[in-house]
């Protein structure tokens, strides 16, 4: 227990300055992103982290020194996980007559957004190591990253494949939609946040309140649903 | 954490818990809001170190990288019209 809280204290005394680059690269992200109208796009991340690491680049920082300089961040990601609660509790309070939709769309959506690309992976015969950072890639990245970081992947893969999955996503869902023709807000919003996460979920809140309710539960209860198969899962699989 | 086998990691049993404790009504959701909602609001911002990292990858996983955005590409969509087929069986058969 000792043990454990010393380990986190020194992820935070490790932060040093360097932790202003993230901060301006952030602001700088979220400027642009407001500008644009919230363009998918132009997500503050797609913003920001080219700047970062031109910064860095011409600085001659080392990657690792900054990344461990951000330790702040990065156990600031435990907290921010735990507090995903909060907006999930308020939604599932809402709903019960669609409870057995929800659990067998949620259980067997995530379970085939994992396994389709565990399969489509090793077809196109990648790295069991870039594989294991593929996997989680519809879980909202806090979940993404600690499940990543277990299974033994790279979680600097895994951010930049959760992004893009949610953008991917955001961009086929509504053709979809149309081409199957489920109508349901509610649904739709759902899949959104099962195979989105939370770029589907602010995709899903633009529809409509309702929409973005059940986005947020599908996104919530597959981050949960996914934490507990993925790693028996990987581990069947083989690499 | 091991648990009968399955790990489960910890900032998810802290999720957990606290979801257990909030879905009965009390102050205490009220209390935490203002953070939490902050917290989540800027989440990206933790993004940040870790997503540099992409400019900084190995030359071996660099080249990995075109067919991981195309499983991405191609697995998306698919879980989407799964769900999609899915839900519209169940209902479906409910007429609703």
């Amino acid at each position: 227990m000792i043990e454990l809280i010393m380990q986190q204290w020194h992820q935070i005394t490790a932060s040093s300055w360097l932790v202003v680059f993230s901060v301006l690269g952030f602001s700088a992200g979220i400027f642009i992103y407001r500008r644009s109208g919230k363009h998918p796009l132009c997500h503050p991340l797609i913003i920001s982290t080219p700047l970062i690491s031109l910064a860095l680049y011409t600085l001659d920082i080392d990657y690792g020194h900054y990344y461990q300089a951000n330790g702040v961040f990065n156990w600031l990601l435990g907290a921010a996980t735990v507090a995903l609660a909060v907006p999930l509790s308020q939604q599932l309070k809402k709903l019960s007559v669609l409870w057995p939709t929800i659990s067998i769309a949620v259980l067997s959506g995530g379970l085939f957004a994992a396994f389709s690309a565990l399969i489509i992976g090793s077809w196109l015969s990648i790295e069991p190591i870039a594989i294991f950072s593929l996997a989680a890639k519809s879980v909202t990245t806090p979940i993404a990253m600690i499940l990543t970081e277990q299974l033994g992947g790279l979680i600097t893969l895994i951010t930049v494949l959760v992004l893009f999955t949610g953008i991917i996503g955001i961009i086929v869902a509504q053709p979809i939609f149309n081409a199957f023709s489920l109508h349901d807000e509610r649904w739709q919003g759902l899949i959104l946040g099962v195979t989105a996460h939370a770029i589907g979920t602010l995709k899903a809140f633009e529809k409509s309140p309702r929409c973005g309710a059940f986005s947020t539960i599908g996104m919530g209860l597959n981050g949960i649903w996914t934490a507990l198969f993925l790693i028996p899962l990987v581990e069947a699989f083989g690499p | 954490m091991a648990w009968t086998g399955i790990i489960v990691p910890g900032p998810l049993i802290g999720m957990l818990l606290l979801l257990a404790v909030l879905i009965y009504p009390s102050r205490l959701t009220n209390l935490i809001q203002p953070v939490s909602t902050r917290l989540i609001q800027n989440l990206s911002l933790l993004f940040i170190p870790a997503c540099v990292g992409a400019f900084f990858l190995s030359p071996s996983i660099n080249l990995q990288l075109p067919m991981l955005l195309l499983t991405v590409v191609i697995s998306t969509p698919l879980t989407m019209i799964a769900m999609t087929l899915l839900i519209r069986s169940i209902k479906g058969q409910q007429n609703d």
